[in-house]
């Protein structure tokens, strides 16, 4: 593999189905980083991993995985990816004992130690059938078998959806593990953006199949925030200046995009930090401008 | 396509184990019916009717295996792959389609193979014990069985394959399926009617003037039945397995070459989940 900045490069990608366009998304994320890929429901966010795994065929647009084209020697940087979704992807008959045995003949790099070593980190019985395994179980269970043969880059879609806390907590430890090996990288799409926020380097805010936002996520948290003000105060902000507002009948708050011109346009105006959460939720109501 | 052969593996084990579990039931009846005739109650029976049930035990033994075991050895995961999400997953393997479906089909002829020594084996074992001869035709019946189940397997696989939606594969199946009997059905109809126009049998007749047309024959309509069985289509059966034998396995390979490149198709098509 030669040397390469960006685990994913993504540029110009399209994809149309009835009701929904995927409409030139583009991002990379860097080697060694996690990528938080946020959106709503129906944004887009399946549509554009799927399309980077080869699951689906984009109708345009060009993607490079580890520096080289993907749509180009296929099987040679699948062996250094691993991807992880919402549902278990294998049958409900199979255990984790013969998944071993399986994947050992497909992954030139599979290591079944490391396999079994996290069966036990993660108290899955190596016998037991998957139709019997929670939720909980069925996720670690992906991770385990996406950890264990050397990928350099993990792909999970809503892989933390429906976990309950602690155990979202469990997995967002083992992946900061993961990333201590600096050529190690993760795209992560989901819309609990209170884990993106704990452990995201970076973050891509995709709304109705286009990117919004995508960059550094301490620089978007330090140059959005939420200006509180009264209805009079309200009414002399030029709209240009906020991306949506919500509105009530005693004041507003509104969420911007360059916290210092605002601070410095109207001084006296509180300005609070804006999470990614009111960040996704003033995007997707920007075009309302005013919301309540 | 190792990982991919043990999966389709792991998958059928429970079909192949009751498949294994029913066969040697019935070969055991089959053996507890020998000794019947021989030595127990069958044998007080009369020796017309105690050679019929023996006759009957020892085609059971040498067909009826066969029957079972070629129905349950063959795999067809994809449309389990499809429900269960590994699809999608096997997308993201490093694997080619072509080494995805191959798998599916080189489990199954690894299956053939097996199965068809263990029916060779039964075979022999069954005239053994019936004190019958071995028959050549049995060497071209028995995997004759076995080509059919094969390639309904494969021909299902690919409907999987190609139509991804589980329900619609299905139903063109379940279409195919019933052409395939309403065509044999006519088909064979229309060779027995042929059959009974040489004994001056025509369309429309009363059972008493059918009667009558046999009787003066010395033919009755079950005598005729049997007939028409033997000298028809074990005629016929005989005359394939000695002149046109070698058809078998050009038509099978064939029909799973086909099978095999409208599968890779459909799986090249992407349609993962979205």
């Amino acid at each position: 593999m030669k040397d390469y900045e960006n685990a994913i490069e993504i540029k110009g990608l399209t994809k149309h189905y009835d009701g929904f366009t995927l409409d030139s998304v583009s991002f990379n994320v860097p080697k060694g980083s996690i990528m938080g890929f946020i959106g709503q429901n129906g944004a887009g966010k399946s549509t554009t991993i799927n399309s980077l795994l080869g699951i689906i065929k984009p109708d345009g647009g060009e993607m490079k995985i580890f520096g080289e084209d993907s749509s180009q020697n296929e099987r040679v940087w699948k062996q250094d990816v691993a991807a992880v979704f919402d549902e278990l992807p294998f049958h409900e008959q199979l255990n984790a004992k013969m998944l071993d045995k399986m994947l050992r003949h497909i992954f030139k790099g599979w290591d079944s130690e490391t396999f079994k070593s996290y069966l036990d980190r993660f108290a899955l019985p190596a016998k037991k059938k998957f139709g019997q395994f929670s939720k909980g179980m069925k996720m670690k269970l992906q991770i385990a078998a996406a950890l264990s043969h050397g990928a350099k880059l993990l792909v999970m879609d809503e892989a933390t959806t429906g976990l309950d806390p602690v155990v979202r907590n469990e997995i967002l430890d083992i992946f900061m593990e993961y990333l201590q090996d600096e050529e190690n990288s993760i795209l992560m799409s989901s819309h609990i953006t209170s884990d993106l926020e704990k452990i995201a380097d970076s973050v891509t805010f995709i709304d109705k199949g286009k990117i919004l936002l995508t960059g550094y996520k301490d620089d978007i948290l330090a140059s959005h925030g939420l200006l509180k003000c009264g209805r009079s105060d309200y009414a002399s902000i030029d709209k240009a200046d906020f991306i949506s507002a919500r509105v009530s009948d005693v004041g507003a708050e509104l969420l911007v995009s360059d916290r210092a011109a605002c601070a410095r346009k109207y001084s006296g105006a509180v300005i609070d930090n804006a999470t990614l959460d009111d960040i996704m939720v003033y995007y997707v109501n920007r075009e309302k401008k005013e919301w309540s | 396509m190792k990982g991919l052969m043990l999966k389709e593996l792991y998958l059928s084990r429970k079909l192949r184990i009751i498949g294994a579990a029913v066969w040697f039931i019935v070969i055991l009846l089959c053996v507890l019916v020998r000794l019947s005739a021989l030595y127990g109650n069958i044998a007080l029976l009369g020796e017309g009717s105690a050679e019929n049930v023996d006759n009957v035990a020892w085609r059971v033994m040498v067909f009826g295996g066969a029957l079972i075991l070629y129905s349950v050895q063959f795999t067809n995961s994809a449309s389990s792959d499809e429900k269960s999400g590994f699809r999608v997953f096997e997308h993201t393997l490093p694997v080619s389609e072509e080494k995805v479906v191959g798998a599916v089909y080189l489990t199954n002829l690894c299956a053939f193979v097996i199965v068809t020594a263990v029916n060779y084996i039964t075979a022999l074992s069954a005239c053994l014990l019936f004190d019958r001869s071995f028959d050549p035709m049995f060497l071209v019946c028995i995997p004759g069985i076995g080509c059919a189940a094969y390639m309904f397997v494969h021909f299902k696989a690919a409907m999987n394959y190609y139509i991804r939606n589980p329900k619609k594969s299905q139903t063109v199946f379940t279409l195919f399926c019933m052409g395939l009997y309403f065509g044999g059905f006519f088909g064979f109809t229309r060779w027995f009617t042929s059959y009974t126009e040489r004994f001056g049998v025509q369309a429309g007749m009363s059972e008493a003037e059918l009667d009558a047309v046999l009787e003066a024959q010395g033919l009755t309509q079950d005598r005729i039945m049997i007939n028409f069985f033997k000298e028809e289509i074990m005629g016929a059966v005989n005359w394939f397995g000695h002149n046109a034998w070698w058809l078998v396995p050009v038509i099978v390979g064939g029909m799973t070459a086909l099978c095999y490149f409208i599968s890779v198709k459909g799986l090249k098509r992407r349609g993962g989940r979205c």
